[in-house]
């Protein structure tokens, strides 16, 4: 059936090292306000790093959403207030809270006079925050983060091949609605069924996580080999204690389209590297700020190499040991309690 | 009675025992080497299998150092076919436990393998912690088992199997070599042979064979000849002596009888008249005295063309195997011409310059000289050859061939004109037969040769070969006589007219031996063998010296069967059944890849082809001169042949340009296949025009 072509998927951000000669003469470092959604991640701790490497002085304002959107308007506030050189928002509600869509700005409520560098966007142009990749046109550029759907599927036939693949999104989230779409045009091309089950709205039309775990056994009733977690921001939150006890429960795995999932106990993924997104994302930072080129001309990327990750304590509990050729090119991640136990097989 | 056969029969006794001992040397050679790499390849592979096992064991450790359980690994069967896919001489590959038993496997098991994984030997190769290997040999493969051993706990044994049909394949190519380096060397050393002792053996025995003819006849002239210092020489020396004596005692016996007479009365005179009749009989029946000075050497500087000859249509025949690979390599997109058809561009060209640069030629060497001719020649090709070895792409490449070309137009046309000067209408044909001969060993040797040093050193210093090869046929020219023979008869020879040409190409008898029979039989031979064949067998996956091998197959059954059909044309049956039947057999051999698409298929088609071309090569031009009286009349013989030859070397041309569109529109199969069935029709459209009626030369259309 599918044969997947995986060559290596080892992220090498080989950015760092073009002459760190830009290092700032001037004195003053530059001011960068910075909103986390959920956190610090690694991607955060990439973003720094790259400019140490770099030795470009920044001086990072650290501020954490923590899922409240409500925080949102005093962060504005004080971006107004302090004017930094440079926005840094994490994940599509953040950057949506701070630039708006490009057909609902307003000024008085959304940042337009400042640069602003995204990261971690799965979507960005279905999310509106640009128009087109290549050319944002306005005062935004950034970076996205989910390997093309088509590798995704690749990958996942690599590790097992399957017939038929379930997924779980979010109907209120475009972004999950589209790689659906996507993933459906995939499976006409290489011969796969698909069952795809929106998430259940309540009675205010926002998305709940009830149903979820029935809908988790139906797909495994309906033969599904593999369940696919979407770049989709609530699965994202429900997924470590609904979706995936479910899956674990029945034996089914799950395969992740983002760092964050692979997190949440998926068995594999098809992923960037949280901390080379956020070298590249500071990359992005440098242009605007050191090279001074307007964020409107720079265009908005995803790195070009994914890493294929292995749960090896998930690929054990569901008795699905990643195939002996993945020994060679997979990031196989051994959760650090436990560490890797050579003598494993002797029980 | 000695006879001239008698010497010859002697000549190639001694030329057949050398050859068997060359033959029985090469055997024995060739089997003490073949089992040399018999008993080196099988180590060989099995290494290499210890090897690629290695990397297998290490993944299976490193899976398993991550907890998964032995017999729970996943995708085993899919790192073996990764490994098969990279190293097509593996055939078997599984992974037994302590007990021997099968967990995972793919490919071909050979019989009796689950058995010999249960042997307590094999199994105790298990507990081995060092990187050790075993091999056996199990049904139709060798086994080659190593350790599965976790730092002393041992898990299991991995077995590669080594295909032995892939070993005795490997084997199968060498022997195959070996079989046309035998081939090659056997031709080249009748070649030497003929080149240091033949050609002055066979001048010796002729010169000695011609001695005894005149003293049989009663010629006892004494002949102021130099003698060469060797046996035969030295017998002739003596002769000459006798026959000196012979002449001074015939002097004597002659001076004492006229001063007899002279002196004697007329009772006298009439005694002494019986020794005078006697005398007179004598002198009436035998020759003495000097002979005039005979101009010699003919034979033996007709023999000294064979050299250079040989060795400058070498150089261009050691291509044939591998051009149009090498084309393939420097192409270079042209717009608006397919890529098949500007691989066959440089051959089309080739043949061009030649067809059209030899009528020209003729009448140019005839002027600055034979030799210097020769010389210019390969002067030219060494240039074309060292420049296509070093070409850069297809635009100078094509240019460096039209220089071989050029140089080949120039060589050939010069040494046929040499022979043509050197022989008589009693000894052209042997003349011919010498000239024949030395092109024939050449596209006997050169193919093959060229395959198997294309193979092994490269396109571009197989090229250099070719120009070392042209390069001594320069030395070997230089050391043809300087003294030009010129026929004083001869009139000028001259290219064709373009009137004779016009009135020939409307001409409906010409133009059905021409049209019909001669091009179309060139259109397939240089079609298939220039440019289908070594495409073809390079595209399936096979070798450059594969090719030489199927071409040295054509050229060897022209060698065997042209003299045999020549001489049968001339005395069993019409000649035009013989052109017939050559050209269906030619038509008949592309055909066979309808059947299959196997390379062995392949030597069939060859096989065939060889026969057809062969049977019907000698009987077409003959039928020029048996068929077209009235044209020769008219037009005369050299232009009516001129015309036939321009003609047929024109197909040489096009046999490319078709075989090559052929390709774009049915693949390599279907271009053969239609070109046999084009030239199958030639021969049946043929046969029917010539059928029955004695085709007897009607009025000319023209005048």
């Amino acid at each position: 059936m599918i044969r997947a072509l995986l060559a290596l998927f080892i992220v090498s951000l080989t950015l760092v090292g073009d002459g760190d000669a830009r290092a700032q003469a001037s004195t003053r470092p530059y001011r960068i306000y910075a909103i986390t959604f959920r956190g610090m991640t690694d991607v955060e701790k990439g973003f720094q790093d790259y400019f140490a490497a770099r030795r470009i002085p920044v001086q990072i304002t650290w501020r954490d959403l923590n899922r409240e959107n409500s925080r949102m308007s005093g962060f504005l506030e004080e971006i107004k207030r302090t004017k930094p050189d440079l926005v840094y928002t994490w994940g599509t509600s953040v950057t949506l809270g701070v630039v708006g869509t490009y057909d609902q700005v307003d000024p008085a409520v959304n940042i337009t006079d400042i640069p602003v560098v995204f990261t971690l966007v799965a979507a960005p142009v279905l999310a509106k925050i640009v128009r087109d990749l290549k050319n944002p046109g306005r005062n935004v550029t950034g970076v996205f983060h989910v390997a093309p759907t088509e590798a995704q599927i690749r990958a996942m036939a690599s590790y097992r091949p399957f017939k038929s693949i379930g997924i779980l999104y979010t109907p209120t989230e475009q972004n999950s609605v589209v790689v659906v779409e996507e993933v459906r045009e995939v499976s006409k091309r290489l011969g796969f069924t698909v069952i795809a089950k929106p998430l259940r709205l309540d009675a205010n039309k926002k998305v709940t996580a009830e149903g979820a775990p029935e809908m988790v056994r139906e797909l495994k009733q309906q033969n599904v080999e593999w369940l696919y977690l979407p770049p989709d921001s609530y699965l994202g939150t429900i997924a470590q204690k609904v979706v995936i006890p479910a899956a674990m429960a029945v034996g089914l795995p799950a395969f992740a389209s983002t760092e964050q999932l692979m997190e949440t106990g998926a068995v594999a993924g098809l992923v960037s590297r949280y901390h080379s997104i956020g070298q590249f994302t500071a990359y992005k930072a440098e242009q605007i700020l050191v090279n001074k080129v307007p964020p409107a001309k720079i265009p908005v990327e995803t790195l070009t190499r994914f890493a294929l990750q292995v749960r090896m304590d998930i690929a054990e509990q569901l008795k699905l040991p990643p195939p002996l050729p993945m020994f060679n090119y997979a990031e196989l991640i051994v959760p650090k309690p436990e560490p890797a136990q050579p003598a494993a097989a002797q029980k | 009675m000695l006879e001239k056969n008698y010497l010859w029969r002697i000549y190639w006794r001694l030329a057949g025992v050398i050859m068997v001992c060359v033959v029985i040397a090469l055997a024995v050679v060739s089997f003490f080497s073949h089992r040399v790499f018999d008993r080196e390849l099988v180590p060989e592979t099995e290494q290499k299998a210890a090897t690629v096992g290695a990397s297998v064991r290490a993944l299976v450790l490193k899976a398993t150092s991550y907890g998964i359980d032995f017999s729970q690994l996943y995708g085993v069967e899919q790192t073996f076919a990764e490994v098969f896919e990279e190293n097509p001489e593996f055939a078997y590959m599984a992974i037994t436990n302590t007990e021997g038993n099968v967990l995972f496997a793919r490919g071909t098991e050979p019989i009796g393998a689950r058995s010999h994984f249960r042997n307590p030997v094999v199994l105790q190769i298990a507990h081995e912690t060092t990187e050790l290997s075993k091999a056996a040999r199990v049904g139709q493969q060798y086994i080659v088992s190593m350790p599965i051993n976790d730092d002393g706990k041992p898990l299991g044994v991995l077995h590669v199997g080594i295909d032995a049909a892939f070993v005795d394949h490997v084997l199968l190519e060498v022997l195959l070599d070996v079989v046309v380096v035998l081939v090659v060397s056997l031709f080249f050393t009748l070649e030497l042979l003929n080149f240091m002792a033949g050609a002055r053996l066979a001048s010796g025995l002729g010169e000695f064979a011609r001695q005894v003819d005149r003293m049989r006849s009663g010629d006892f002239t004494a002949t102021a000849r130099i003698r060469a210092n060797d046996e035969i020489g030295r017998l002739l020396r003596r002769i000459d002596s006798a026959i000196d004596h012979l002449n001074v005692r015939y002097e004597f016996l002659v001076g004492e009888l006229q001063d007899k007479l002279r002196t004697a009365t007329a009772q006298r005179r009439e005694a002494l008249k019986p020794a005078q009749d006697a005398l007179e009989g004598i002198s009436k029946r035998l020759r003495f005295g000097s002979a005039p000075e005979a101009t010699d050497g003919d034979e033996m500087n007709l023999n000294r063309i064979r050299a250079p000859l040989f060795a400058f249509i070498l150089a261009e025949e050691l291509t044939r195997s591998f051009l149009p690979s090498y084309v393939n390599q420097l192409i270079v997109a042209i717009p608006g011409i397919s890529p098949q058809v500007v691989i066959g561009l440089p051959i089309m060209l080739f043949m061009l310059i030649v067809a059209l640069g030899q009528p020209y030629l003729g009448s140019w060497s005839e002027r600055v000289g034979r030799r210097k001719a020769m010389l210019v020649g390969a002067i030219v090709a060494t240039i074309g050859f060292a420049g296509t070895a070093l070409a850069y792409n297809l635009y100078d490449l094509i240019l460096w061939r039209s220089l071989c070309a050029l140089g080949y137009a120039m060589v050939f046309v010069a040494a046929q004109g040499y022979v043509l000067d050197r022989t008589g209408h009693q000894n052209r044909a042997q003349g011919f037969a010498l000239f024949i001969g030395a092109i024939m060993v050449a596209t006997v040797c050169g193919p093959s040769i060229g395959g198997i040093l294309a193979d092994n050193i490269g396109y571009r210093l197989s090229f250099g070969v070719s120009a070392l090869m042209s390069l001594f046929s320069i030395l070997a020219i230089m050391r043809l006589p300087t003294t030009e023979v010129v026929l004083p008869t001869g009139k000028p020879t001259r290219g064709p007219r373009m009137r004779e040409i016009m009135a020939l190409i409307v001409n409906r008898r010409f133009m059905t031996l021409t049209g019909l029979a001669a091009m179309p039989a060139k259109v397939i031979l240089t079609g298939v063998c220039f440019y289908l064949v070594p495409l073809y067998i390079v595209s399936i996956g096979n070798t450059s010296a594969m090719a030489g091998r199927m071409l040295m197959v054509y050229a060897v059954m022209m060698v065997l069967i042209v003299p045999l059909s020549a001489s049968l044309s001339d005395a069993t049956m019409r000649r035009d059944r013989y052109v017939s039947v050559g050209l269906i057999i030619s038509g008949l051999s592309g055909l066979l890849l309808l059947l299959s698409d196997s390379f062995l298929v392949l030597f069939g088609v060859v096989f065939l082809l060889g026969l057809g071309q062969a049977l019907s090569i000698a009987a077409q031009s003959a039928l020029v001169a048996e068929h077209c009286q009235e044209e020769i009349r008219i037009y005369g013989n050299d232009a009516v042949y001129g015309v036939y030859r321009l003609l047929e070397r024109l197909g040489n041309a096009l046999g490319p340009l078709i075989a090559s569109l052929l390709v774009i529109l049915w693949g390599y199969q279907g271009s053969f296949v239609a070109l046999s069935a084009l030239v199958l029709f030639c021969g049946i459209a043929f046969t029917i025009a010539t059928h029955g009626s004695e085709w007897q030369p009607a009025a000319p259309a023209h005048s």
